[in-house]
């Protein structure tokens, strides 16, 4: 069953035509990958499922209902999380803190209770326990208390991970998680992904360039060019398209 | 981190415990003449405490922010003058009354940002004492709004007085000494509750809006609504800092609202220690001493270019220490810290303190 889909969904930005009339579909429980050249119009699909940009045309369906109904704060409970090409992270807080901001959906308080700290207090200490099991999870519960500030991008890049996971997804966009990782670090990925599919059930929407990854985890990949899907399959389907092979793999692979 | 050391909590208390010692010892050891000019401080800061809260940890900026004050102190003037309202009633009506126009000051800030909401703000700083004075029937506009209630003298004639905040029977404080404490004790709940809802949930959307308003968003923030609720409460603490400072006062002029004191205190904000919840008291204390008891003392020749000193030390201040005072003091506590040799087996270093810099 699909997950999410997304019909004819067009944006444009003045002149440029960033999606094309793009229809896909993520299917529940897979990796499903998205690849195409720089400006294909990737991150902004991504942006179009997380509300943040209104297309001129379409549909985007999670679950069967109408995405585009909803407010871009909503989208988080609705069971989507995501995280960013460029970080998204918040400087002024801990790691700790950062990871917490993704409870916000699946947490209530608001200023009284927050003002009162007794009845607060409670659900405080378990989210901050729920967010230190996430970053275990992710091997940095040792930079819990760290400030943003300063650590590697790989590592940054894990905490928006954590963060994205404490909302509870069914569908977990990334995008460009292994951007700034080393090889052996990009292997780690690879199958720390793989294992939070299985063990979080969810499903997976992976934008990455870095095609041995891509190919090593995916079940399905939809290629795009100039914001339109021009093909799709399993990886080994995909690496063999003359079409795909001509407009992308053939130049980096 | 669970197991702090004594220095770690000293660092983290100390600050705190002393300006409440302080704040209790005070009363005892100076002269009512300077405790009525001290205990104002304690509002300033309050309303330090509620800019703060909207552009140290909120990241709205507003340069008119003494209007709330304003706006706070002539609520609670005018019901108690005008309706005899009981003093804490009328307090309590001048935060709400505040809270509500800050949402509406704030609903703007959902569209436009930065440099034009400060634009707002400072048309609403500029516009205040001009209202007041446009409707003095209610007033009392330039010459004054008088806070009195009727009473009997000794020969058995109704008079207007001016209010006074009385200590109860059987309490042998002055009135000047028990306003202090009265005012301290409300400053220590303001607070602290704003310590708690910084570090709560809503104090997290708050700094998340603060730094990224996109990753607030796409996690599930309703930024519109913290934005305006956050204008809402500092606007409400502003209000309760002005209501402190019209039952103190006991008058109320449409020129002591004026732009000026707005940015008197946003300097008290930024000299403090913005995004610290301690830095507004540090602040008030910093523009009190100065306003209060350096610049009496200035020559002629000084006082007349007193907002350019301000202004230039406020300059220097930043390119020392941007975090403030609150600022200044957390880098010699971590670094007291890093020079220490550690205590015990190697334990993991980063106590929260020294290591989020904008959040405590
Ligand atoms: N906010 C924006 N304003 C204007 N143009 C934009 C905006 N966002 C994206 N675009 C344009 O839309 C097109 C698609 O961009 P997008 O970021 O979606 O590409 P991408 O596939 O993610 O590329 P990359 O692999 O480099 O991240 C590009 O031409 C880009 O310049
Ligand atoms: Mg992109």
């Amino acid at each position: 069953m699909a997950l999410l889909e997304v019909g004819d969904i067009e944006v444009r930005f003045g002149g440029v035509v960033a999606l094309a009339g793009l229809d896909m579909a993520v299917q529940s429980h897979q990796i499903c990958a998205l690849i195409g050249p720089n400006g294909a119009g990737k991150t902004t699909l991504f942006n179009v499922v997380s509300r943040l940009y209104e297309p001129t045309r379409g549909r985007v369906h999670f679950d069967g209902a109408d995405l585009l109904a909803v407010r871009p704060h909503g989208i988080a409970s609705r069971g989507i999380a995501r995280t960013f090409q460029n970080l998204a992270l918040v400087q002024g807080l801990s790691v700790l803190d950062n990871v917490k901001v993704g409870a916000h959906c699946r947490t209530r308080g608001g200023f009284w209770s927050a003002s009162l700290v007794v009845p607060s207090l409670r659900s405080e200490r378990a989210v901050s326990a729920r967010a230190m099991e996430v970053l275990e999870r992710l091997s940095l519960a040792h930079l819990a208390h760290r400030p943003c500030a300063g650590l590697p991008y790989g590592t940054l890049k894990r905490i928006e991970i954590a963060r994205a996971l404490m909302s509870q997804p069914r569908l977990l966009m990334l995008d460009e998680p292994a951007s700034g990782l080393t090889h052996g670090e990009v292997d780690e990925l690879g199958g720390l992904i793989r294992r939070l599919r299985d063990d979080l059930d969810l499903t997976v929407l992976l934008v990455e360039h870095h095609m041995g990854m891509v190919m090593k985890i995916s079940d399905q990949v939809v290629v795009m060019e100039f914001g339109q899907k021009i093909a799709e399959g399993t990886p080994d389907a995909v690496r063999n398209d003359p079409q795909v092979i001509a407009a992308y793999l053939g130049a980096s692979a | 981190m669970t197991d702090r050391r004594p220095l770690d909590v000293l660092f983290r208390y100390g600050p705190v415990a002393l300006m409440v010692v302080v704040g209790l010892v005070l009363p005892l050891t100076t002269s009512d003449y300077w405790l009525g000019r001290i205990l104002l401080w304690i509002p300033l800061a309050i309303a330090a405490l509620g800019l703060n809260l909207l552009t140290g940890f909120n990241g709205q900026i507003s340069v008119g922010h003494f209007a709330f004050y304003g706006v706070g102190a002539y609520t609670c003037g005018l019901l108690v003058a005008k309706w005899d309202w009981p003093m804490g009633l009328a307090v309590l009506a001048a935060v709400v009354v505040c809270f509500v126009v800050g949402v509406v000051v704030g609903l703007p800030a959902l569209r436009i940002k930065g440099l034009y909401l400060a634009l707002v703000t400072l048309a609403v700083a500029v516009l205040f004492p001009d209202l007041v004075k446009h409707f003095e029937s209610v007033t009392g506009g330039s010459s004054g709004l008088y806070i009195t209630t009727p009473e009997m003298n000794s020969r058995g004639v109704v008079v207007e007085r001016s209010i006074q905040i009385l200590a109860p029977e059987g309490i042998d404080l002055s009135t000047e000494q028990w306003t202090f404490y009265l005012y301290l004790a409300v400053a220590i709940v303001a607070f602290i509750v704003v310590r708690n809802i910084v570090h709560s949930r809503v104090g997290r959307s708050m700094i998340a809006i603060r730094d990224n308003e996109v990753a607030a968003e796409v996690n599930g923030v309703n930024v519109a609504a913290v934005k305006v609720f956050t204008f809402g409460l500092s606007s409400a603490l502003a209000g309760l800092g002005g209501a402190m400072f019209a039952l103190w006062e006991a008058q109320l002029f449409p020129q002591s609202f004026t732009l000026g004191f707005s940015l008197v205190l946003l300097v008290a904000v930024v000299v403090g220690g913005p995004a610290s919840v301690l830095g507004p008291a540090l602040g008030a204390i910093f523009v009190g001493v100065f306003e209060d008891m350096i610049k009496p003392e200035l020559p002629d020749e000084l006082s007349a270019v007193t907002p350019l000193i301000l202004g230039l030390s406020l300059v220097g201040l930043m390119l020392v220490a941007p975090g403030g005072i609150a600022g200044m003091a957390r880098q010699l506590a971590a670094r007291v810290q890093r020079s220490r040799p550690p205590a015990g087996p190697a334990k993991p270093s980063g106590d929260p303190i020294s290591t989020q810099p904008s959040t405590t």
